[in-house]
């Protein structure tokens, strides 16, 4: 297990500009959240050690699963639907726990973490799915901001926050629409726009262009890779070939719960 | 859907402001009853009056005792045709002489006591000082067992009423839950802590238990007065005395168990959502 010093200094530059207004704050909220940021360089933020998912029914859903992700990098997930690829979402933001093994996210080991961490834990990492889980009653603006009202952050952030994360994603002029009034792609850039809103370290995406046209669907992928750029550890389930193909990112590819193939600038299929 | 719980929690509230009031009424009663429980020894006539004093001395000094008056044989010919005066249906025909005894008149702190202390007192029957002891113990223990029987009897209904409470807002704010699963799945996902999930729906039960706190008090209080006036009427007392302190005390105490059994009830249904 990798231990990284708690070490107290400002953020990649890179990653956010920090607006003029409110620095002082925006660096607290920055170091509570990003503590490792400093020293994380080609360190695993995520490690996966011997995990093996087992279900009652005795079916495995991963299987000895052996996986370091480092900060920053840009992963594509692929195999076939029941291949595992949900399965190592849930486990990475402790919606399960590995039947062996140990998930190691950002230091701490998911399934030793007391219950009252997880909240923290998943404040660290965005979800992003194919159904986009967007509140129907509530504004894109509204659906974005409930990420942070709900982690108790005060009225001023949360407008501003989630002024960038629309920004973020192109969806400033429609801050005031409903989801119903929003087509697919714009639904699901809100759904990033709101996994993006509290400066995760991690994007999780499972099938993210799955509902989407191929128009639409490089629309969403433009998206995710510039929030990689900025910083933002990016993993990506999909079955979608001509993505994985066209932007030659590393490749996990899972088979019967198990790791089988896992290449650097990889293709779709080997 | 909330109306009906409320009514609900109100009902369940108004049987336990019920209890509370007959639970205290009868502890009144009893207490009446038990400082109206007296023995009486009816003393010889040949009785030395030193004796006489020793005995009451001795009785004095039980515990269990409160106080014992000596009442002569003219004092209690006297209440006697003072009884007859009043009553229509008695008249006193034989005035020439007085067939009465001296006697012990002895008022009882605990009525529990009162056939222990009795059956000490019969055995001085027959030396000399003691003629007679008069007693109604059967009394005292049907009053003990009915006052324990309500009070047990009161606790099994109350805790049943309770379960019943209980199982209403369990299934209000189940409901309220449900409908907001897609926000709460999605509070989850971003990392809301449990208490930011759950406290909107403890306050949601805490709010139908106050509510029916308020219909049952409205209710008790507003049927105290027509029948403390029946029971006076009917009873010709009321031992029950709708105090102040004691409409604070049941204020305090309905509003205390609306608010402990909502929150708790809320706390159940939002912990299987939570358990995610």
């Amino acid at each position: 297990m990798s231990r990284y010093p708690y070490v107290l200094a400002p953020g990649n530059p890179n990653r956010t500009n920090w607006p003029c207004r409110g620095v002082a704050r925006h660096l607290i909220r920055s170091l509570r959240s990003r503590p490792n940021e400093a020293t994380e360089e080609g360190r695993p933020l995520i490690t996966l050690d011997d995990v093996s998912k087992r279900y009652p029914n005795g079916t495995y859903a991963l299987r000895d699963v052996d996986l370091h992700i480092d900060a920053g990098e840009f992963v594509f997930v692929v195999g076939a639907s029941g291949a595992g690829k949900s399965t190592l979402n849930r486990l990475l933001i402790r919606e399960e726990l590995p039947s062996s093994g140990r998930v190691v996210v950002d230091g701490q080991d998911v399934a030793r973490m007391p219950r009252s961490r997880i909240p923290y834990l998943r404040r660290k990492i965005g979800v992003v799915f194919q159904d986009f889980k967007l509140l129907p009653t509530r504004t894109v603006a509204e659906n974005v901001g409930f990420a942070l009202t709900v982690t108790g952050h005060e009225g001023a952030i949360v407008r501003e926050e989630t002024e960038r994360a629309l920004s973020l994603v192109g969806l400033t002029a429609r801050r005031h629409h409903f989801p119903r009034e929003l087509s697919g792609g714009e639904q699901q850039r809100t759904a990033i726009a709101r996994a993006l809103v509290n400066r995760p370290r991690i994007l999780l995406a499972d099938e993210p262009t799955g509902n989407l046209d191929p128009v639409t669907m490089w629309e969403i992928i433009k998206v995710l890779v510039r929030a990689n750029e900025l910083g933002t550890t990016t993993i990506v389930a999909t079955h979608n070939a001509e993505i994985v193909n066209a932007l030659r990112r590393r490749v996990l590819h899972l088979d019967h719960g198990a790791i089988v193939r896992d290449e650097r600038e990889g293709l779709y299929a080997a | 859907m909330s109306v009906a719980s409320t009514f609900t929690v109100s009902l369940m509230l108004l049987l336990f402001a019920f209890f509370v009031v007959s639970d205290r009424g009868l502890q009144a009663a009893v207490s009446i009853l038990e400082s109206k429980v007296e023995l009486a020894i009816y003393l010889d006539d040949g009785a030395k009056p030193s004796d006489v004093l020793a005995l009451k001395a001795r009785i004095e000094n039980d515990p269990a005792v409160s106080a014992v008056t000596f009442v002569s044989k003219d004092e209690a010919l006297r209440r006697l045709n003072e009884i007859a005066a009043r009553g229509k249906d008695i008249s006193v025909v034989d005035v020439s002489g007085n067939p009465l005894q001296n006697e012990l008149e002895i008022k009882l702190a605990s009525a529990q006591e009162s056939r222990r202390i009795g059956a000490s007192l019969r055995d001085e029957i027959g030396k000399g000082v003691v003629g007679d002891v008069v007693d109604n113990p059967s009394v005292v223990d049907k009053l003990l067992t009915i006052t324990r029987v309500l009070s047990v009897g009161g606790l099994a209904i109350l805790a049943m009423m309770l379960f019943v409470a209980l199982f209403v807002i369990v299934n209000t704010i189940r409901i309220a839950v449900h409908a907001r699963r897609d926000e709460i799945e999605i509070m989850k996902l971003v990392g809301a802590t449990d208490w930011f999930v759950r406290w909107p729906f403890i306050l949601e039960g805490m709010l139908v238990g106050t509510l029916g706190a308020v219909f049952a008090l409205g209710a008790v209080l507003a049927a105290s007065g027509p029948v403390s006036a029946a029971l006076v009427d009917f009873l010709g007392i009321l031992p029950v005395s709708l105090g102040a302190n004691f409409v604070a005390e049941l204020i305090a105490f309905v509003f205390a168990f609306a608010l402990l059994v909502g929150a708790g009830g809320a706390t159940i249904s939002v912990r299987t959502h939570l358990a995610k």
